[in-house]
């Protein structure tokens, strides 16, 4: 999914799960969270990108309406979806970090087997974990924490 | 339901709701249909600059007539002033805040943050985390990080089909 959207050309920060697997997490994430910028010509890229993924809404009806453009990203910039390849949470800001600019800031670039992106860094990603103060986010912030101090311990020496 | 959910579904923040049903006289008890009409109600309210009290009744109008009019019109008596909710496009957004509320609401903890913490690494420890998965991950790059986890996500899977 993520090389997916590179192709598609979509400006993103992938922040969550992936993000801190890039870090160093050893925990096993299934879905995909962005953060994207909310540029007009942005979410035209995104908007096409998933409806080509057939994206539907996570755990609602397929009874209610659900139109994917750009006016519907306009109105709820926070969307959770189902798509054709896989689960992606989609958003244009992240508490505890701020709005895209911030994201992008507080971001790093990473290179994997199939594309090169940005992902939030260890430092905002435990941020956000702490503002959003979820009790499911409590064990992940634990990790991230002893990631970061390694990290940093690592470097000192 | 609670408050902070319900607020997630209409759109608004939990004080919004509080102040709404005291204006409205709602009976205690949040729902997925009242915050359905409320979220109309409240668009329509901001929208036009009318009461409440005279959004609520319009915003029950308009979603009574779901799904035989996706766009629901009502004229005033006189026949000079016609007003048009896009129905669909309403619950279009709020089948997205819905989804939000079920999928990513889970509340929030409660009470002061531990004082005295030990540290990441010998907090994690006594949590339970396996520090030696973590100094093993520190170990690989980025890009082998990831690749590790398309293994685990796809062993996860092969897990899931091969149940009964």
């Amino acid at each position: 999914m993520v090389a997916g959207l590179c192709e598609a050309g979509v400006e993103f920060v992938v922040i969550g799960g992936l993000a801190a697997r890039a870090h160093g997490s050893v925990r096993i994430t299934e879905d995909l969270d962005i953060c994207y910028n909310p540029a007009p010509e942005n979410v035209q890229r995104l908007t096409a990108r998933v409806r080509g993924w057939n994206a539907h809404l996570r755990g609602v009806d397929r009874g209610l309406p659900f139109i994917m453009d750009e006016r519907t990203f306009r109105d709820t910039p926070v969307m959770t979806l189902v798509t054709d390849q896989g689960a992606i949470d989609v958003m244009d800001r992240v508490l505890g970090v701020g709005d895209y600019a911030d994201v992008y800031a507080a971001s790093v670039p990473v290179k994997s087997d199939q594309a090169s992106f940005r992902a939030l860094s260890l430092a905002a990603l435990l941020a956000s974990k702490h503002a959003t103060g979820r009790p499911k986010d409590r064990e992940q912030l634990h990790e991230l924490e002893a990631l970061l101090e390694m990290k940093r311990g690592s470097r000192r020496r | 339901m609670k408050l902070g959910q319900f607020a997630t579904i209409v759109g608004a923040l939990p004080r919004w709701v509080q102040n709404a049903y005291q204006v409205l006289q709602l009976d205690p008890g949040y729902d997925e249909e009242r915050a359905k009409l409320l979220g109309l109600a409240r668009q329509l309210h901001e929208a036009l600059g009318i009461p409440l009290v005279e959004s609520w009744p319009l915003a029950q109008e308009a979603l009574a007539a779901w799904p035989d009019q996706e766009i629901w019109r009502c004229e005033d008596t006189a026949g000079v002033v016609t007003l048009e909710v896009d129905v669909r496009r309403y619950l279009s957004n709020y089948a997205v805040r819905l989804s939000l509320a079920r999928s990513s609401y889970g509340g929030t903890k409660r009470g002061r943050p531990r004082k005295g913490r030990k540290g990441g690494v010998a907090e994690a420890r006594a949590y339970g985390i396996d520090i030696g998965l973590l100094r093993e991950a520190l170990e690989r790059t980025p890009a082998e990080r990831l690749r590790r986890l398309e293994d685990d996500v796809a062993f996860v899977q092969a897990l899931r089909v091969a149940e009964p």
